[in-house]
């Protein structure tokens, strides 16, 4: 509870900081619409030579693209912005201040910076969702709906996870920055798993489970909730985020401060 | 010019030397630039009507991409947000010469670290080039880099105006991406787009150098793709000097 509470603090003072400036919200508005309209246009232009890609319609495409758009507008919104200079942090020694709040450490760190503008995209893939789903003409059933919610939170979870395991890894190894790998790999969420060759989708469905943050999600809401992926969603995400909490702890072990 | 040339060479080692201590972070670079591509690779390979020189067509792409990388919005733009630039301005040398520099040294280094990238692509799709098919493309890959650059530098100027230089420079790789030959090979875009994009300066940045290589093109395409590269690149470097001469008269550093 009281971390939501500031959580809910952080994101109110961000978003009245993002406000002051307006002409920057007119800019990533922009910018987001253009770069959803330039996934949609693609998923277009493939659709023109083909029916089906890997099984998926361009309906379903369509759903999943909106998926994919909502939970990266997510993580731009909330953890990006905390994550960006998080090795300098740890270089310059900034890291202490959220040490010595009394607080949950881990939390602080990377999730209390907030970029509210950044949701601009998560509210068009809302409605790319919506387009797609009128696509394939059918209201999805409360339990693909349900599934979806959860599936998609769980994608969350598992891409702070990973976000955050990546910048730990600073701790070890204070100049490396794996941000633009990080950034290189979500990428590969923008297509359904079922694209990619056998081995690759093993990788991407347990080494970096983009499967379980956009492909999964997406096929929950278009065809229906499978217990099977659920439960192993579920498995993906508590294995990931323990491990994550683990790094951190063994991290902050490491770390020596600024002064000391 | 012996001079400049004498002056872009030391910048160019200069640069290389520098970014030689960041050689991971340009191996993440070179991931970066490389995935749109990788992408375009493995949705079109589900594509039957994508024909079989699609996995040449975009190890070539990936290549271009790598060859003609551009961030100077992340450089360039920076030097004058941060009065970086000042020190430019005051040596008696082009200030093109310092991004000019820093931006081969990193193509130069995205490309050896790419080497094995590009190598295991190479191998996972069977590739087809025949030496004279990739020799007609090299002239375009030249064009490519040049337009490339010109490019990025004049969006990154917008910096001498906005903070917002980076969502103006996704715009423009927004762009590239959509219709250079990245999201699709130009043969595989449906009329009137196809003919847009022939016109337009994005296919000469990434898509042509790439489809010459795989000899997809006939003579009169070649030639046509060649004139719109030659004629874009004489508009963009107009607009870049002009960028410059407008910025740099609204720039004023710190202290100043």
């Amino acid at each position: 509870m009281r971390v939501a509470r500031l959580f809910g603090t952080a994101f109110s003072l961000s978003l009245r900081r993002a406000l002051a400036y307006r002409t920057n919200l007119f800019f990533d508005a922009v910018l987001a619409f253009v770069d959803l309209t330039a996934s949609v246009a693609t998923i277009g232009l493939v659709f023109t030579q083909t029916g089906l890609l890997a099984g998926w319609t361009a309906g379903q495409m369509l759903a999943f693209t909106g998926t994919y758009a909502l939970i990266t507008g997510l993580r731009a919104a909330f953890l990006d912005p905390s994550l960006a200079d998080f090795a300098q942090q740890i270089r310059d020694g900034r890291l202490d201040a959220y040490l010595l709040r009394p607080a949950n450490s881990v939390v602080l760190a990377t999730c209390t910076r907030h970029a509210p503008l950044a949701l601009v995209q998560s509210l068009l893939g809302v409605g790319v969702i919506i387009v797609g789903l009128r696509e394939l003409g059918r209201v999805p059933s409360p339990a693909a709906v349900t599934g979806w919610a959860l599936l998609t939170l769980i994608g969350l979870l598992i891409g702070w996870a990973t976000s955050v395991g990546l910048a730990a890894l600073a701790f070890w190894a204070p100049r490396l920055s794996l941000g633009v790998l990080h950034g290189a790999a979500w990428q590969t969420g923008r297509y359904p798993v079922d694209i990619y060759g056998r081995w690759l989708r093993r990788l991407l469905t347990f080494a970096f489970p983009v499967a379980a943050i956009t492909t999964w999600p997406a096929q929950s809401l278009t065809r229906g909730p499978g217990p099977g992926v659920l439960l192993t969603a579920i498995l993906l995400g508590g294995v990931f985020t323990a491990a994550t909490l683990l790094l951190w702890q063994l991290g902050v072990r490491r770390y020596t401060g600024a002064t000391s | 010019m012996n001079r400049i040339l004498r002056l872009v060479r030391l910048e160019i080692w200069r640069q290389v030397i520098g970014w030689s201590g960041a050689w991971w972070f340009i191996v993440t670079l070179v991931l970066g630039q490389a995935v749109a591509p990788l992408l375009g690779l493995f949705v079109w390979r589900q594509v039957p009507g994508a024909g079989p020189q699609i996995g040449s067509y975009y190890l070539a792409v990936i290549g271009v991409a790598l060859l003609t990388a551009s961030f100077e919005n992340h450089t360039f733009a920076q030097a004058i947000y941060n009065g970086g630039i000042a020190a430019a301005l005051l040596r008696p040398q082009p200030a093109v010469i310092g991004p000019l520099g820093e931006n081969l040294a990193i193509r130069l280094w995205m490309f050896v670290l790419g080497i094995p990238l590009l190598a295991v692509v190479g191998f996972a799709t069977g590739v087809n080039f025949t030496p004279l098919a990739v020799l007609a493309a090299v002239p375009a890959l030249v064009l490519a880099a040049v337009l490339h650059f010109l490019f990025v530098w004049s969006l990154a100027m917008a910096a001498f105006w906005t903070e917002r230089v980076h969502a103006v420079v996704a715009f423009g790789t927004v762009l590239v991406f959509l219709l250079g030959g990245s999201a699709a090979p130009n043969a595989l875009l449906p009329d009137p787009l196809r003919t847009i994009a022939q016109v337009l300066p994005f296919r000469s940045m990434l898509g042509f150098p790439a489809e010459l290589a795989t000899g997809s093109l006939s003579s009169a395409d070649a030639a046509a793709g060649y004139t719109v590269a030659v004629l874009w690149t004489v508009v963009l470097a107009g607009c870049a000097v002009g960028a410059w001469r407008l910025g740099i008269r609204r720039y004023s550093t710190v202290g100043a």
